[in-house]
């Protein structure tokens, strides 16, 4: 089967910039990496989730494969075409077939505009149903995302943030996309209505055959949803496989440490002894080698010199490590 | 504390005094033409050397349960319209200011969520440490830096003799936490508030954070409130927990007892609700609607709206805590109806 959507070497990189006493000085203007090279397929009706940390560089990847950021190196095919090559009229097509989910509901929806004005600009936009059925389509995205008809006059202030996440969804779904990348889409909500929300993400996964790139720090959210999951670690992705290989066999040292830093229900008041030390380096001062040997608790002369390869484990799993097993 | 004092309390188990005791609080926000009910009739004791969790969704009241211990909340808008809270025998509520002052930092302390809000940006990180120190106990300035470079060493800040007077945006937020921590023990308080002291942080660092306070209570027997949205955090540190909705304690147990038997729908629902990592397949239950507003609260009990097992009765029986097993407190008039659903 051909994947929907390719990312090929993808590196994506902000340049800091240089105040007046750094260039009087000479001082080179410093680069952060947050990307660096980035390999990923989607297949279609797949969900495939993305971790890390905070600056693993999963929000910058999200954000590339839509157009967002220009990247520096490397290719976003969707569908056969590349995408990222700045071409307007591409991009707007891929908008018809990718579309984005954002953390934050609030912030994600203009203040100012209603809820059917929301959804209505994206329909007009793309001319998705003729003018005279926009209305009627807007009753029907709102059902659709579990929100009845009168909430269309209402503006952001007035939902909760439950609902601002369904009006964000809605708005996405108003194009009939075949993929959605869903950028923390449930971080900012209490658990009980995160359920709600997750659950409807699986409907509608199920009911128009989406694929998602579902991008989260939680890691019981992502192997909740996601049939495959990339780690990432300092803009690379370290570990990838499918749910069962990453969450029960992980092979690279990061993902092990991070499964195991998971605090778990079902378990009782115990002695803790942190498993990773130390802190994720600046992505302004990437370290040679493998990006995780200052943390890691395998490390060896090797990961301080050279680029771990990528290993296969299996014919769905590798693990960019020089030990694995 | 001596040592032997603190070895009788250890051995003494279940029988510690208790520390603090909130009796009947009720605090109210006046916004305008409305009332705001953010904690109503919550009564919690708990025991010396104890780390008591206190879980609930945003608004159910955890925060300002907290913040009323110390006495941190405005007036007005807050009023306390009912209730005691007392610490170490004194009524913390019938102080006078300047006495309360001399209890915070010192006797009690707290760690906020934030890190990077809760230091003062243009001023080093040794010297806010420390500033409690310098004002309580008259130290000198020598010797102040000295105590900040051991409580700094002590919270694992590496080469803090160098750091010791670094800003806070220096720092990443895992160390800066740390330094909040550091600020909290300085003063060997008997109790310590943690409001959502991992919610900032990564999973990596929070593992390294929860370390770091459960050493650090191991080692002095100090008193520890665990505030969090996060079961799986409370699970594996506290010994008792709380489960609060709408202004209201629900549900307080011992934690294994509360996660394997909860004995209140709203506990049980947030359970079920919550994907695990380790868990089984299956589609999560959500609990259906939203939690009330709390200037308009229903009759009766307040989960009602939303709960599988209501009744009728429910909208009208007097919500109460009341003990349902040993050392389990449920605040639903249907407790025994939902013993042994969890399985």
């Amino acid at each position: 089967m051909e994947p929907l959507l390719s990312v090929r070497g993808l590196t994506v990189e902000f340049p800091r910039r240089r105040s007046i006493a750094d260039v009087v000085r000479g001082q080179k203007a410093m680069t952060a990496r947050a990307v660096d090279g980035v390999d990923l397929d989607v297949y279609p009706k797949e969900t495939v989730g993305l971790v890390g940390e905070s600056g693993s560089g999963k929000t910058t990847l999200g954000r590339a494969i839509l157009g967002l950021y220009k990247p520096s190196a490397g290719q976003v095919l969707f569908g056969g075409q590349d995408v990222s090559n700045g071409d307007a009229a591409a991009r707007q097509k891929l908008h018809r077939n990718l579309q984005m989910v954002f953390q934050n509901p609030y912030s994600s929806l203009n203040p100012r505009m209603t809820v059917a004005q929301t959804i209505d600009e994206a329909l007009r936009f793309h001319r998705i149903v003729p003018a005279q059925d926009v209305p009627a389509e807007i009753d029907r995205l709102l059902g659709l995302v579990g929100l009845t008809p009168e909430m269309a006059g209402r503006y952001p202030q007035a939902l909760s943030g439950g609902q601002c996440q369904r009006v964000g969804l809605a708005r996405a779904m108003s194009v009939r996309p075949g993929m959605l990348v869903l950028d923390e889409a449930v971080a900012a909500l209490d658990v009980s209505i995160q359920a709600q929300v997750l659950n409807l993400l699986l409907d509608l996964r199920e009911a128009y055959g989406l694929s998602m790139i579902f991008i989260a720090h939680e890691l019981s959210v992502v192997r909740h949803i996601s049939h495959r999951v990339a780690v990432m670690y300092l803009g690379k992705i370290v570990e990838v496989g499918r749910r069962e290989e990453i969450f029960d066999r992980p092979k690279h040292p990061y993902t092990q440490s991070l499964l195991a830093a998971v605090p778990r229900l079902g378990t009782t008041k115990r002695k803790r002894q942190a498993v990773l030390q130390g802190e994720v380096p600046s992505p302004y001062n990437i370290p040679p080698g493998c990006h995780f040997q200052t943390r890691c608790p395998r490390v060896q002369a090797i990961c301080r010199t050279a680029v771990p390869p990528s290993i296969a484990v299996s014919s769905t799993q590798r693990a960019d490590c020089h030990f694995v097993t | 504390m001596t040592t032997t004092e603190r070895q009788t309390i250890q051995t003494s188990g279940e029988t510690r005094p208790p520390i603090l005791e909130i009796e009947d609080l009720v605090v109210e926000f006046h916004q305008g033409s409305k009332v705001v009910r953010a904690a109503n009739h919550v009564s919690l004791s708990i025991r010396q050397g104890e780390t008591v969790g206190i879980v609930g969704e945003s608004g159910s009241g955890k925060s300002v349960l907290c913040r009323s211990i110390l006495r941190l909340l405005p007036s007005p808008p807050s009023f306390v319209k009912s209730g005691r809270i007392s610490f170490a025998g004194r009524d913390l509520l019938s102080l006078p200011e300047s006495e309360m002052q001399k209890i915070r930092g010192a006797d009690i302390a707290m760690i906020f969520q934030n890190p990077m809000n809760a230091l003062n940006p243009v001023w080093p990180i040794g010297d806010q440490i420390t500033e409690g120190e310098r004002v309580h106990r008259h130290i000198g300035a020598r010797a102040a830096r000295e105590c900040a470079v051991e409580l700094l060493k002590r919270v694992g800040i590496p080469s803090p003799e160098m750091r010791v007077d670094e800003y806070p945006h220096q720092w990443s937020g895992g160390m800066v936490q740390r330094a909040v921590i550091a600020m909290a023990i300085v003063g060997g308080p008997k109790l310590i508030l943690a409001d959502e002291p991992t919610t900032a942080l990564d999973v990596t660092i929070q593992d390294q954070i929860l370390a770091l306070l459960m050493d650090l209570q191991e080692a002095t027997g100090t008193t520890l409130i665990l505030v969090s949205h996060d079961m799986a955090v409370v699970a594996e540190t506290c010994d008792r927990v709380a489960v609060m909705y709408a202004g209201r304690i629900m549900e307080l147990a011992p934690t294994e007892e509360v996660f394997a038997r909860p004995r209140h729908p709203y506990s049980l629902g947030l359970l079920r609700s919550i994907p695990r990592i380790d868990g089984k397949d299956q589609r999560l239950e959500p609990i259906p609607g939203q939690p009330p507003s709390l200037s308009d609260l229903p009759p009766g009990c307040p989960f009602m709206p939303r709960c599988r097992f209501a009744s009728s009765e429910c909208g009208t029986a007097e919500i109460v805590l009341r003990e349902v097993a040993k050392d389990h407190f449920s605040a639903c008039i249907k407790a025994d109806d939902i013993a042994g659903m969890m399985s």
